[in-house]
Formats: structure tokens, sequence, C-alpha cells
């Protein structure tokens, strides 16, 4: 009997029941920020450690001190954009408590100063290169973020609650990542990676709307935990002596807890999708009531 | 020099220019103590 066409590679043609496509571990993946502009930070200042040892004792420790303040300059604006990165990445966030980038600023400004003074001996073009320093760095990286973000509208008890457990799930989710380091096996770390990345689909659903959390409670927290016990243990005994038997019930271990994490993040978003449809009726009846007819195509 | 959204200097441009800037005051008091 003549059939269709088609396959897992045609225009419609995805057969049924085929698995989940793999989605890769780059999915959401960013260049960080914190790479070649400010590593070049820490190589301007090196002249100083040569120009400290060619004259005097006072300008050596005005030079080194220099030296110090602007490599500490650049190291916490290397901190400073890694939080602010972290910062963004999420849905619900509470600001940096140390402004590392500001930090960063003044300290430019006060080694630049430092090694003005130490040449110069003057106290103008100290402060007007410590001035200058600061104002162009902070141009040049922008100031920390400020203020928390997400948490209009959102009680500050439930918002916690959401932030201390996406905290604790990333703490597990990065001891299970160095735990599998050990074990150096590359088939299971791409596995892991799977799995993580399922697990922070489910954490930004939470952030989204925190009154999730009380459903996902146990995933995130006694689940997780389990499955990081579980990966350092793995990592532990494939050090020792690896064995093939112990490696596929680790990996179908990750196999199980990844279909129940998805499931469980599904049904929270029906969760949401129940509340869309609430909103969208009752804003519906309203409008009829205010004399306002929609067409549902309009909608469509 | 990017320019963008009808200003004479997008933000991005800005920030480079002031990178550059920054390095080379850093380079210049650092090997030469500023004078």
């Amino acid at each position: 009997m003549a059939q269709r066409f088609g396959g897992r590679y045609s225009p419609d043609g995805a057969d049924k029941g085929a698995p989940v496509p793999d989605r890769g571990g780059f999915r959401g993946a960013r260049r960080t920020r914190a790479g070649g502009r400010v590593n070049l930070l820490f190589f301007a200042p090196l002249p100083l450690a040569v120009r400290a040892f060619a004259s005097g004792p006072v300008e050596l420790v005005f030079n080194l001190a220099a030296l110090g303040t602007l490599l500490l300059a650049a190291w916490l604006t290397r901190e400073g954009i890694l939080a602010q990165e972290a910062y963004e990445a999420r849905k619900i966030a509470r600001r940096p408590a140390i402004p590392r980038k500001i930090f960063a600023s003044l300290l430019t400004g006060a080694g630049l100063g430092l090694a003005g003074f130490a040449s110069g001996g003057g106290l103008l073009e100290p402060l007007i290169y410590a001035t200058l320093g600061a104002v162009l760095h902070s141009f040049a990286f922008g100031l920390d973020p400020l203020t928390d973000k997400g948490m209009e509208g959102v009680d500050s008890f439930q918002s916690d609650r959401v932030a201390r457990v996406v905290d604790q799930a990333e703490d597990y989710l990065r001891a299970m990542t160095d735990a599998l380091k050990r074990a150096g096996d590359r088939q299971a770390e791409t596995r892991l990676e799977r799995f993580q990345m399922t697990v922070r689909d489910m954490l930004r659903t939470v952030e989204d709307d925190p009154r999730d959390l009380t459903a996902a409670r146990k995933y995130l927290g006694v689940y997780l935990m389990g499955a990081r016990d579980a990966t350092v243990k793995f990592a532990d005994l494939h050090t020792r002596a690896p064995n093939p038997a112990a490696r596929d019930k680790y990996l179908a271990l990750l196999s199980d807890l990844e279909q129940n994490f998805t499931a469980k993040t599904r049904a929270l978003m029906q969760d949401s999708t129940t509340d869309l449809d609430i909103e969208i009726d009752v804003l519906r009846d309203r409008l009829e009531r205010e004399g306002v007819h929609l067409e549902t195509k309009d909608l469509a | 020099m990017e320019t963008g959204r009808g200003g004479a200097m997008s933000d991005t441009g800005l920030q480079k220019l002031a990178f550059l800037l920054l390095v080379a005051l850093i380079l210049f008091v650092a090997a030469t103590g500023g004078v």
C-alpha cells in the first residue's frame, strides 16, 4: 500500500513517539563579558612594577601600593561583571550585597592617584588622574545594579523563599558538576548538563510564579539533594574502579529524574495557563459590561 | 564609531571609547609616572 514519504528530516514528517530531541548544552548560554577587555586592566598597570625598583624606597612603596590597588580594582571589576550577569540571568534577584564595580571605579582612581603622587610629589596632578580614572572606569563598565529586581508586587517573604530555594538548587547543581568532573566521564557530563537544563527550566518557572514553590519544593530540595548525593557516590566509585553497571544505573537515574522534572514543570506551566485564561475571561466580561464588544478573531 | 538612536554616539560606543581612554591613562601613568 502506498505510504506518504516522510521521515525524521522531512517537513511535517516528525514520527510520533520519537524521543525528545537533544536540545544541546548551550541553549540559552551567553558569552560572558568578563573576558578580554577586563583582562587588559590586569596588564596595563604592570609597568609600575618595573618603575618601583628604579628609584628610592619611598617611591617603591607608593608604586607597589598603586600597582596592588589597580590590580585589586581590575579583579573587582571582573567580579562585578560576573555578579551583574548572574543578576541579569534571573527573573527575581536581589541587588549585589557589595557594589563591586563602584568600588573598582574608586580603587582605580586611588591607584592612579598613588602612582601619580609617587613620581611627582604634588597634589594637583594625582588628584586629576584619580578623578579622571574613576570617571572613565564608571563610564566604561557602568554601575552595579542598585535595585532588587522582580520584587514588585510580590511580598518579600515569598520572593525571599524563592530566592533561597533557587540559590540552594544552584548549589546542588554546581556540586554535581564538580563531582562529575573528578570522574572524567565525558558522556555522563553531557547527560548531566541536559538534566541541569531541565532543572533550570523549573527554577525559571518557579521564579515566574512564586506560588508554584510549594508544589516544586520537594523537587528542588529533596530530589535534587538525592541526585547530588548519587552523583558524588558515582564519581567516587568511578574514580576508584570504573564500573559499567553502576554507570548505566546512574545514567538511568538521571533520565528518570529528567522525565519527572520535565513533567512537573509542564504541570506548573499548565497552572499558569489556567491563570491566564481566567485573566482573559475576566477582562472580556468587564469589557462586555462596559459595552465594548470584542471581535474574537482579533484575539486569535 | 557606532551611532544609534539618533544620538551622536551609541552607549556601547561611548563605553568602548571610555575603556580605551582608561587603559591609555593607566599605561601612561604607570609607565611615566604622569610627568
